[in-house]
């Protein structure tokens, strides 16, 4: 009897220290640990409602980046283009006028006008990325140590861009028409192409 | 007489010679710097140590490279070699990003200032500067185009790089960033296959057994694009399943062009390795602060439209 109790205790502990020395997780809570420590989402419609609104108005005109651009300034990309990462993508906030191609599930297609207008892609459902944020400029690498609050911040522009700014115009467009628009574009300076350039929208304005 | 002449012109040649071996091991204590990669089995970090050691002899350093084999107690045993033949500065491609944290602590205590190259350490202060690739947003720019090219429903593989790489985390975080946005398209099978093309063959021809009715694969690395790109050719599935890589490797630039591979974030090594070099070489003359903890680099989407534009690990 002594024996059965002795083997008894014996076994609840070799399960006991078993159970609490193995762990087990699933592959995929394995990287979406640690998250932000921000609050990202009060964080980007505090910049929405104060400092996007205000950036508006020096958007630079489209006609006349390319313009800059096709002459081969350089200059222009220090000037009107930021980006937190170091390489080629550039980013601006751009405003023009264009006229309604044609309105699709995901992108409402344009023609932005010009000395010689292009084919542009007003982008409605595929908000992803960094551009809305780095085109804004007002971002500095070194008050962000976590590189995950400024990915959180891109998400949370961009979500306010798809749940509230295309909302706003995309049922009301309609092919012909012309638009004043404000958006943020990523540029390619080692490769520009303008033509099927793609531009989050910011501010869409039907003209009449 | 003729014998202590030729005594005397002995003892010279060898104080000359002591002398001179006194001033190389001087010279060498100021303009050495080593290049640690984590593994010269991937043709992209052969790349990476090479153009640091490029870079750092072109600013005037002696400049060795040590492969770890993918293994932290190599890694450890390189850094205590380093440190015991005095190099001035240490440019890290490191294994593992919570065990690689001890050498660099380890070498920044004997006074050796450590750059991180395109994988980082889980320490926010120990390395001087960490220059990485923006993986995730990188890996955001693919998800978008492999949602595109999957018109939004079907189901897929993703295959995962080393567990213990940050990297692995911010290329699949970045991917789902995008992709859990579309209920209808399904991760059947998530699995690491180490960023080796084999191990990723092999992976994918076991998960195909259990899920044959696929439509995508996303990769963390062009090698296991490759190497499931391979297993999808021995199924038969080749022409049906789309396959998306993340490096900008020559072999799948090649692969976009031909129409076999859908997409790409390429990479710049380059960059990393000589953006880490110069950092080094500025610390090293003098500047001690200053640097940013953190120094992203642009990753960029090559697809068909524009692969035209691009070479394997950069630019025309």
């Amino acid at each position: 009897m002594n024996k059965w109790i002795k083997n008894g205790l014996i076994a609840v502990l070799i399960i006991f220290l078993g159970y609490n020395s193995i762990y087990l997780e699933k592959l995929n809570d394995r990287g979406t640990k640690g998250g932000t420590r921000i609050d990202a989402a009060a964080l980007a419609r505090k910049i929405w409602q104060n400092k996007v609104a205000a950036k508006l108005d020096s958007a630079v005109v489209i006609d006349s980046l390319k313009t800059f651009i096709e002459a081969n300034n350089k200059q222009v990309f220090d000037k009107y283009t930021h980006a937190l990462d170091i390489g080629n993508y550039r980013y601006a906030l751009v405003k023009g006028l264009a006229t309604v191609a044609s309105v699709n599930e995901d992108d409402v297609r344009l023609l932005v006008k010009d000395k010689e207008p292009f084919k542009a892609v007003l982008v409605t459902e595929f908000v992803y990325g960094n551009t809305l944020r780095d085109a804004l400029g007002i971002f500095n690498l070194k008050d962000f140590p976590n590189t995950e609050d400024l990915n959180s911040i891109s998400e949370q522009l961009n979500k306010i861009v798809r749940k509230e700014v295309v909302p706003s115009f995309r049922t009301r467009l309609k092919p012909g028409m012309h638009i004043a628009f404000v958006g943020a574009i990523q540029i390619n300076k080692a490769h520009v192409h303008f033509d099927g350039l793609e531009i989050v929208p910011v501010r869409i304005k039907i003209v009449e | 007489m003729l014998r202590r002449i030729r005594q005397t012109i002995l003892i010279l040649t060898v104080c000359v010679a002591f002398v001179q071996c006194g001033r190389k091991e001087d010279a060498g204590k100021e303009k050495k710097i080593a290049i640690v990669v984590s593994t010269m089995n991937n043709p992209w970090f052969v790349f990476l140590g090479q153009q640091a050691a490029k870079k750092a002899r072109e600013l005037g350093y002696e400049a060795k490279l040590f492969d770890s084999q993918n293994n932290t107690a190599l890694e450890s045993d390189h850094f205590d070699n380093i440190i015991v033949q005095h190099f001035s500065a240490i440019l890290f491609n490191p294994t593992d990003a919570d065990g690689s944290v001890v050498n660099v602590k380890k070498a920044v205590a004997a006074g050796i200032p450590v750059f991180c190259m395109d994988r980082e350490v889980n320490s926010a202060n120990a390395p001087t500067s960490q220059i990485l690739s923006d993986s995730y947003s990188g890996a955001v720019a693919l998800g978008k185009r492999f949602v595109q090219e999957l018109h939004k429903k079907g189901n897929y593989v993703e295959l995962l790089g080393l567990v213990g790489d940050n990297n692995t985390w911010a290329r699949s975080n970045g991917f789902h960033s995008v992709v859990d946005h579309y209920p209808e398209l399904k991760m059947v099978a998530q699995q690491s296959a180490d960023f080796d093309r084999n191990q990723a063959m092999k992976v994918l021809e076991s998960v195909l057994q259990a899920h044959p009715d696929i439509d995508g694969v996303f990769c963390g690395n062009d090698a296991m694009a490759m190497g499931a790109y391979q297993a999808l050719v021995s199924a038969g599935m080749a022409d049906k399943v789309k396959v998306f890589g993340f490096d900008g490797s020559d072999d799948v630039i090649a692969a976009i062009r031909d129409g076999k591979i859908y997409a790409t974030g390429m990479q710049f090594p380059q960059i990393i390795a000589e953006t880490a070099a110069s950092f080094a070489d500025e610390y090293l003359k003098g500047k001690k602060d200053g640097f940013p903890k953190k120094v992203p680099v642009a990753v960029e989407l090559v697809t068909k439209e524009n692969v035209s534009d691009y070479a394997g690990y950069g630019k025309k």
